[in-house]
């Protein structure tokens, strides 16, 4: 096995003093990142990359992948202690991570994620490391019919993620799609619904409503707590809880490892990622436990869920850009502008042209998942007694700096700052009238998806009599829409088998 | 309010640039209206280093991404200072179309473009595997049918309007369909949903080993790709491409402009620079000040003409 | 309940207004929006419709009207604190100044001299240290205002 031999090679070349260094700085700068909330691991990837210029090929790819791989994870931390997904990535951590935080637990929250972002790191890397070529050919399968289906077998998550009325959580994906129509349209060009304002020509951005969304409303309700010391109080830590986390986690092999598939599958499709991957892989996880009416109230297994599948995405993102030398996500494609500077042209031969920069890469980034871990956690325990100790009066201007950092660094914008603070009064009140952000946000990320898919398949569509059954006579179409149909009408599958059914109020 | 304050720092520079006519002595910052890592911001960074070879300051490479571009624009011709430290690449057909389609808040001729250093045009590609060899190939599959497939990066771009030009003057059925960029459209090609891509001489460049190139939209051939015809050789008049130029605010002193037009200029006769450029697959335009506004100006009733047929099509 | 009617007749609202702006967008523009919006009005309605028909739950607790008014002063404050830092202060010397107000204000009472210089130079800290890095060394143009 030739892989194999590079595999060897490149060992010694990530020990060497400059790598291992800018691996370990990759990580550093990647937990902040993620950590703050409304700094994005694209972000940190894009505001970094000018710095990689004058590097080595081999160094700013590990430097740039072991960022990202950390600030994928690192946006649980906020996910956790502030229900702010530190990452689009990290939304469901708020989910089940939160009510850990307030029940005092947010140091055991922090582990579980730590060890799921490990598993899951390490899964998609290796993963890609064996399946990559063959995985490839499947991807280009997916054609914009697929893309459509996807985006609507996406929105299905929401019967399972809004507890209560399953309707307001249709509506509120629904709304929060027609959010995303706002701009130029991405397939037919016309500039749409700005109502004749000029800053929003570019849209809502993705960052901004997230920040708006979910951290907004978690400082409003900071105010309201304001006569309080601090946010909540921490329950004491016992003596030997990392260990015992530890191999809590690892006896979840199953969890672990549906979670870390559905990240990978999804990371491999050009266009869909971690975003999509770790809510779809919390509701397989509600779907598939026991006990689904305990999720949201403050679990291991959804912080699990989560946090497995959006570090499993990393690897999986990396199989288009490395073998076809096409970029699946953002800051995938923020790769491939490194690598094309550096004079490299991303693609299967890459691996035989260039094998030593691959390889050091792939290990390099391996290496920093593991490293990842002990930094992670020195980093984490430092924001869990920072976040448990700090007045409010400092936590809130603190956080609204951050909020604003992140949503004007996106696009160096002032105008993105003010639609994050639009959105984050309007998702308030949104929420007080039973419209949670989840279902919100998962609109708005997957309306560009959908609608391109179905303007596209609609064009692909004139090859044929009838033009809209393109969305019918392809396989995989079939098996998403299959699927859709199932989690559709899974509520009232449970409901009739009484082995498993669990009465809902 | 605003404008009160934009008047004064113009006031202050342009009487500080009469003063000092010496130009430049601080830090140049040469704004990207595109992503990092994307093709304008790649050609910024080859430029970079002879840039400030020539100019003697350094040059800073900001971003200011958003809205394809739009943003960076409306804040070149309504909050950048003119006294020429701050610099803007612009891109055609950009600049022209999206006053065209209304709703930024700046209109072409403000743009002070003082030079077009580059072009990228649009070029015609199959995958290698295909059993069309050549654009002869493609007219024998194309005719009769209902309708073909051709992708291409967004609507309405260089690639849109070279695939509607291309409709018309072969009459053949194509249907275009944007993809959101060539990151999207090569694996739309590659895994068969598409049937052709007009794409750009970058990815004809950057993926020659998986794709072939049948014809290329220029008035000659171009010189990395010597064995690709032109679309007029084969007798199909289609000429289009996109341009990549920059520009600076408006009311910058002219004395400045001809220093940075000076530059750019002497930048693209860099033999590495042409080597750089040409092996990324950018071809090398010189288009000065003047010309740049001529061919701006020439464009601009092409552009309209060609985006009322776009919105006619679809349905 | 009322204000589930209320909400949901915005959205309704909303979507008629896409659907109407539609009429000027070409085909592959207008398409999908109206898709979805034709789905927001029917799933408003039929929200609207059964909500009429069951009592529903009592939803969150009400906010004092004190809150509420601390509230509206803090995001009052943050949009001037943007628009200021824009055009007047630039990032550092506006984002310290509206952060010791912020934390004034939320702090009241409670809050004692010391804490309060302490405060100031905590924001200070990480006010600067966040320039430092954005616009020093990432060259970020971050908003500048007059002061520079």
């Amino acid at each position: 096995m030739a892989s194999l031999q590079y595999l060897l090679k490149a060992i010694p070349q990530i020990l060497s003093a400059k790598i291992f260094f800018l691996m370990i700085g990759g990580v550093g700068v990647g937990l902040v990142i993620g950590a703050l909330p409304g700094m994005s691991a694209t972000m940190g990837v894009a505001l970094f990359l000018p710095l990689t210029y004058w590097m080595t090929p081999a160094e700013s790819l590990v430097f740039l992948g072991s960022l990202y791989m950390a600030a994928i994870f690192g946006g649980s931390f906020s996910a956790i202690l502030l229900r702010t997904p530190g990452t689009p990535s990290n939304i469901g951590t708020t989910f089940d991570g939160y009510p850990m935080a307030k029940q005092g637990k947010g140091w055991e929250a922090i582990l579980i994620a730590t060890y799921s972002s490990l598993y899951g790191g390490l899964f998609g890397m290796i993963c890609f490391l064996i399946f990559a070529p063959m995985l490839a050919r499947i991807a280009l399968r997916f054609g914009p019919p697929e893309y459509f289906w996807l985006g609507i077998f996406g929105l299905t998550v929401i019967s399972s993620l809004s507890r209560g009325n399953t309707l307001k959580g249709f509506i509120g994906g629904f709304i929060g799609m027609m959010i995303s129509f706002v701009g130029v349209a991405p397939i037919g060009g016309n500039v749409r619904f700005t109502f004749g304002s000029a800053h929003l020509i570019s849209g809502f951005g993705l960052i901004p409503a997230l920040v708006g969304l979910f951290c907004i409303p978690e400082v409003i309700n900071m105010i309201v707590q304001r006569g309080q010391k601090q946010l909540f109080l921490e329950a004491k830590v016992e003596k030997g809880t990392m260990l015992r986390t530890f191999v809590e986690v690892m006896k979840r092999q199953i969890d672990l490892l549906r979670a870390s598939v559905i990240g990978f599958i999804i990371g491999v499709l050009p266009g869909a990622g971690g975003n999509i991957a770790n809510l779809v892989s919390y509701s397989e996880a509600m779907r598939a436990s026991k006990h689904p009416e305990k999720f949201g109230t403050g679990i291991p297994e959804g912080v699990i869920a989560t946090e497995a599948s959006n570090n499993a995405t990393v690897g999986g993102g990396f199989v288009p850009l490395m073998t076809l030398g096409v970029p699946g996500t953002p800051v995938d494609a923020i790769l491939y502008g490194a690598l094309l500077i550096q004079g490299l042209r991303p693609g299967a031969e890459l691996f035989t042209t260039r094998a030593d920069v691959v390889y050091t890469f792939i290990v390099g980034v391996i290496a920093a998942t593991l490293v990842m871990v002990p930094l992670g956690l020195l980093f984490g325990r430092g924001m869990t007694k920072i976040v448990y100790k700090i007045p409010i009066h400092v936590l809130v201007p603190v956080i609204l700096l951050l909020t604003m950092i992140g949503s004007y660094c996106v696009q160096n914008n002032i105008s993105d700052v003010y639609t994050m603070l639009i959105l984050g009064v309007l998702g308030y009140v949104l929420r007080r009238f039973g419209f949670e952000a989840g279902p919100i946000t998962l609109g708005l990320i997957l309306g560009p998806i959908a609608e391109t898919g179905f303007t596209q398949a609609l064009l692909m569509g004139r090859r044929l009599d009838y033009p809209w059954a393109i969305f019918f006579i392809r396989p995989i179409s079939w098996v998403l829409i299959a699927l859709s149909v199932l989690f559709l009408l899974w509520p009232l599958i449970r409901r009739q088998s009484p082995s498993v059914g669990v009465d809902r109020k | 309010m605003k404008k009160a304050v934009l008047m004064m720092c113009l006031a202050i520079f342009v009487f500080s640039t009469l003063l000092g006519a010496n130009f430049p002595t601080k830090p140049i910052t040469y704004v990207i209206c595109f992503d990092p890592g994307g093709e304008s911001d790649i050609t910024a960074r080859i430029q970079q280093p002879y840039l400030e070879k020539i100019l003697g300051v350094p040059i800073v490479i900001t971003y200011k991404p958003g809205g394809g571009g739009a943003t960076g624009w409306s804040e070149l011709v309504n909050r950048a200072v003119p006294d020429g430290y701050s610099i803007y690449g612009t891109n055609l057909p950009h600049i022209i179309l999206q006053p065209i389609q209304g709703g930024v808040p700046y209109k072409t001729e403000q743009i002070e473009n003082i030079y077009f250093f580059q072009t990228t045009p649009c070029t015609l590609v199959v995958p290698i595997d295909s059993p069309i060899k050549t654009f002869e190939d493609f007219v024998k599959f194309a005719s009769g049918k209902k309708s073909v497939l051709v992708g291409g990066s967004g609507q309405p771009t260089a690639n849109s309007f070279a695939t509607l030009r291309l409709a018309k003057v072969a009459k053949l059925n194509l249907t275009y369909v944007p993809f959101t960029g060539t990151g999207t459209a090569i694996p739309g090609l590659l895994g068969g949903n598409v049937d052709a891509l007009m794409t750009y001489t970058t990815v004809s460049i950057q993926y020659k080993d998986k794709l072939r190139t049948l014809a290329v939209a220029t008035e000659q051939r171009v010189p990395f790709l010597p064995d690709v015809p032109t679309f007029r050789e084969l007798g199909y008049d289609v000429v289009e491409k996109a341009f990549r130029g920059v520009a600076v605010p408006p009311g910058t002193p002219a004395e400045i402009k001809r220093i940075l037009e000076a530059a750019f200029a002497e930048v693209n006769k860099n033999p590495e620079v042409r080597t750089k450029m040409e092996e990324l697959g950018f071809v090398l335009e010189d288009y000065n000040e003047a010309e740049a506004k001529e061919l701006v100006a020439r464009l601009i009733p092409y552009y309209k003409e060609l985006w009322v047929e776009t919105q006619k099509m679809g349905k | 309940m009322i204000s589930n009617t209320i909400v949901n007749t915005i959205f309704i609202l909303l979507a008629s207004v896409f659907l109407y702006q539609t009429k000027d967008l070409n085909y592959l523009s207008a398409i999908f929006p109206q898709i979805i919006s034709v789905v927001v009005i029917s799933l408003c309605t039929i929200s609207i419709v059964t909500s009429a028909r069951k009592k529903e739950e009592q939803s969150a607790v009400k906010i004092k009207r004190e809150d509420l008014l601390y509230i509206i002063i803090i995001i009052v404050l943050s949009f001037l604190w943007v628009y200021l830092m824009d055009w007047v202060f630039g990032f550092a010397v506006g984002s310290i100044i509206f952060m010791t107000i912020i934390s004034l204000i939320v702090g009241g009472k409670n809050l004692k001299f010391k804490q309060l210089v302490g405060n100031i130079i905590t924001f200070s800290i990480i006010t600067i240290a966040f320039w430092y890095l954005l616009a020093k060394l990432l060259i970020v143009p971050l908003p500048r205002g007059l002061l520079f």
